[in-house]
């Protein structure tokens, strides 16, 4: 037997620093090993076809002879017709991908070329009109296409308000017409509002805490209009993240089975990291994996009282393991930490709420089912208006507390917020 | 007749697939349906291909029957087809019982009776028709009956929710089976007169016992994410169908060695990755935008069928044009069999054809040699979706 490395190599040292999940298949294309980049495996000489699926669809492949006794490295690298444009787009390109259609926009336009496939990426970045085109300029300032607003406090329970400062982001260049990256800082921002001229604002729960921030991204759509989206300060959940997204559950499955997600470490050493540990608990609750769940679950919603995904987590496992009385209570404290910052947390908090209600005096008092009932009406206040297709609770509306389809007209400067760089 | 296949007698209390598959394109009272016109038809109208899609989805069973992980024991099939599609597939025509809430409620429960014999057993629930959202996490599949007049709006429709809890491992039920797949191709659409309504209640289909420790293997395949649309080919079947049974029949194939021998198969966690991509190919053929979702849990893979060996793949080979002349291209399989000899020039050029998922040395060939190129030999994995290869035999 032999070891077998693997090498990655883009051209950011984000990526090549990324641990993904490999495969390793003979020839006959039968898989022989799942693995991670970082951990090398044990294998008998021959060829061996090594393959890595990235969360937005890109494949890297290749092919290594493994001689008895010697170790082997796969090197990996992106194929031309898949390269990122950019080194400082491959975290976007390879990981986020491009975004679906925003859901606030109403306005018909053609669709663009799926993708999410295998095939090379269709987005064109940083196009910019010819100069001296002819084109007609407007005199005097211009109204912005784009505002961004912060929000703190409980959304849920409406005892929030807007931020006035705008230092909780900060623009990462170099961007581009079609794709700009924000630095949002650790602090007590809950929410960021997107406004765009007559379609419906679009609101999403940040992955933030006191000690971790995120990247923001935005990024403009066919039909000329921005979509959100956010990059999770841990590398690693966030793949985890967008693979899940994606419905790769394999490669999900080779992430969380694996040490890259460690509780130990994000739960109770010194730089603790809770989102990445709901990310991880989420995976698990995906997958099925009651078994490593443990009871850290108990400790991610004891330690960190802000957290909601730490009620909707430890209330879902509960549920999983036949404890549902107890589940009832935890989801029942669901208000006082707010909406929670990922779309399954709510899913699971709609689902068990509404099962329980149905389920009824037969297995719950009446005054709990009672609270349950208040509490699932104020979910679905946000439920009929957020978008499940992505992994962060994103939901329509001007209002953050009161969603709705409502636009804000054409002229967004009353609002205040942030101008999106252009 | 809903029980249309009934392999129990033979089985004998072995593990077997249940299956549980309705399609509704006929709603006597949507406009155009033959019945007294609903109160609200909430902008809806007929269907005209997803009690066909249906059919197909039981033709699939019943022909791949052999290749399923446990022995096809009972299928309830209940189809509401439209004029058209028994034209066009006579078939239909008194096949099954047609797909009302009353005969519904009587197959599930059968069903679920059926279910509930083993824990080794497979479910497969199968849903093609109107599905109508309360609120973005909850899906409603209205029935043939829909819109009768009789009781609330919903009364005529069921809940998947209540479906999946009611077939959770609990006392009343100790031996449920453990692998339960289920698909549903509906619109997810959220009509916006329903949002005022948003305690409208369904028809339970059962009571929900809480049960104990569920860990089932039972992911849902929804046809459509939460506030979108499924689309069908009229007269034909729904996306989602055909990029389903794209992937059954090989899309989503995967290979793994058991004693000592290669095995193809598809699983749900192989569709779940694949799915997306076939989907994606007819919304740029057809210039939809539809989506598909997969919820439920599962710690382990589980298996739908085996396939009957390795599946063939879209394979596109292409020479830059100015060295048409010169290249001729070879391809070897792993077993260092020439599978494929294209002289020079290739003709067509992309050329087209499929070959068996494998890895494979291509290499395109200077022939005669030219000093303008090189050649160029290299291992390749085909996999599906489609492979696409493009000779790099100009020096850089």
């Amino acid at each position: 037997m032999s070891k077998l490395h693997f090498e990655s190599q883009f051209a950011s040292s984000e990526l090549n620093s990324l641990d993904l999940p490999v495969e390793v298949r003979k020839p006959d294309l039968s898989i022989v090993a799942r693995s991670l980049s970082s951990q090398p495996v044990e294998l008998a000489p021959g060829t061996y076809c090594v393959t890595v699926k990235l969360p937005a669809g890109q494949q890297l492949s290749g092919t290594v002879q493994v001689e008895e006794g010697k170790e082997a490295t796969a090197t990996l690298t992106p194929e031309p017709e898949v390269a990122s444009p950019h080194e400082w787009q491959e975290v976007q390109h390879y990981i986020l991908g491009p975004s679906g259609p925003s859901p606030q926009a109403s306005k018909p336009v053609p669709l663009p070329p799926g993708p999410e496939s295998h095939l090379p990426s269709f987005w064109s970045f940083g196009v910019e009109a010819a100069e001296g085109s002819g084109e007609l300029e407007s005199l005097g300032p211009e109204r912005a296409s784009a505002k961004l607003r912060g929000f703190r406090g409980n959304i849920l329970l409406g005892a929030y308000e807007v931020k006035d400062d705008q230092d909780w982001l900060t623009f990462m260049p170099p961007g581009s017409a079609e794709f700009n990256v924000y630095a949002v800082s650790p602090g007590d921002t809950k929410l960021v509002q997107l406004l765009q001229p007559e379609v419906p604002a679009l609101n999403m729960v940040l992955p933030v805490s006191r000690e971790q921030g995120c990247q923001l991204v935005l990024m403009r759509q066919p039909n000329r209009f921005y979509s959100l989206d956010a990059n999770l300060e841990h590398g690693v959940a966030n793949t985890l993240l967008r693979y899940l997204q994606r419905g790769l559950l394999e490669q999900a499955n080779t992430i969380s089975s694996s040490n890259a997600l460690p509780a130990e470490q994000l739960l109770y050493q010194k730089k603790r990291e809770p989102i990445a540990a709901a990310v991880g608990a989420y995976a698990l609750l995906r997958l099925g994996d009651l078994e490593r769940l443990h009871d850290w679950t108990e400790n991610l919603r004891n330690y960190f009282q802000w957290l909601p995904d730490g009620i909707t987590i430890r209330g879902e496992h509960l549920a999983r393991l036949g404890e549902h009385d107890q589940a009832l209570t935890i989801f029942l404290d669901l208000p006082s930490r707010g909406l929670p910052i990922f779309s399954d947390g709510l899913s699971y908090a709609l689902d068990r709420l509404r099962l329980y209600i149905r389920v009824g005096e037969r297995s719950f008092e009446r005054a709990r089912l009672s609270q349950a009932q208040t509490l699932l009406e104020r979910l679905q206040r946000f439920a009929a208006f957020v978008d499940f297709r992505r992994p962060l609770v994103t939901f329509a509306g001007i209002d953050p507390g009161n969603p709705s389809d409502a636009t804000p007209g054409e002229d967004i400067e009353s609002y205040g917020g942030l101008d999106i760089a252009q | 007749m809903t029980l249309v296949i009934d392999e129990r007698g033979r089985l004998q209390g072995q593990p077997g697939f249940h299956a549980l598959i309705a399609g509704v394109s006929a709603y006597p009272h949507l406009p155009g349906g033959i019945g007294a016109s609903a109160p609200d038809s909430y902008g809806m109208q007929q269907l005209s291909s997803t009690a066909l899609t249906a059919h197909k989805m039981y033709c699939w069973l019943v022909e791949r029957q052999s290749k399923l992980p446990v022995p096809l024991a009972t299928c309830r099939l209940l189809l509401s087809p439209s004029p058209e599609e028994v034209q066009i597939e006579p078939n239909l025509n008194g096949l099954a019982d047609p797909c009302t809430l009353d005969k519904f409620l009587v197959a599930a429960k059968d069903w679920r009776i059926d279910a509930s014999s083993h824990k080794d057993n497979v479910t497969f629930f199968y849903f093609a028709g109107h599905g109508v959202q309360r609120s973005r996490g909850d899906q409603v599949l209205l029935l043939e009956d829909f819109g009768d007049g009789i009781g609330g709006t919903f009364t005529k429709a069921v809940n998947t929710k209540n479906i999946y809890n009611g077939m959770v491992n609990s006392t009343s039920r100790p031996n449920m089976a453990q692998t339960q797949l289920y698909f549903v191709d509906a619109c997810r659409i959220l009509p916006s007169r329903f949002k005022d309504f948003e305690r409208m209640e369904t028809t339970s289909v059962w009571d929900v016992e809480l049960g104990g420790r569920d860990d089932r293997r039972a992911p849902i395949f929804y046809a459509a994410v939460p506030g979108s649309k499924a689309y069908a080919l009229r007269g034909d079947q729904t996306f989602f169908s055909k990029a389903l049974f794209e992937c059954l029949n090989g899309g989503a194939g995967e290979s793994r060695e058991e004693d000592g021998q290669q095995r193809w198969y598809v699983s749900y966690r192989t569709l779940s990755e694949r799915l997306g991509d076939y989907i994606q190919e007819l919304n740029q053929a057809k210039e939809a935008d539809q989506e598909f979702t997969v919820d439920g849990f599962g710690e382990e893979d589980a298996i739908i069928h085996l396939l009957d060996g390795p599946p063939l793949v879209d394979s596109i080979l292409e020479v830059p044009l100015d060295a048409l002349a010169a290249v001729k291209i070879e391809v070897w399989n792993y077993r260092n069999e020439l599978v494929w000899r294209l002289p020079a020039p290739l003709n067509p050029n992309p050329y087209r054809d499929k070959l068996p998922a494998g890895m494979y040395r291509i290499g395109a060939l200077i022939d005669p040699s030219n000093p303008l190129y090189k050649e160029d030999i290299r291992l390749f994995e085909v996999m599906p979706r489609c492979f696409s290869w493009k000779a790099r035999v100009t020096h850089e």
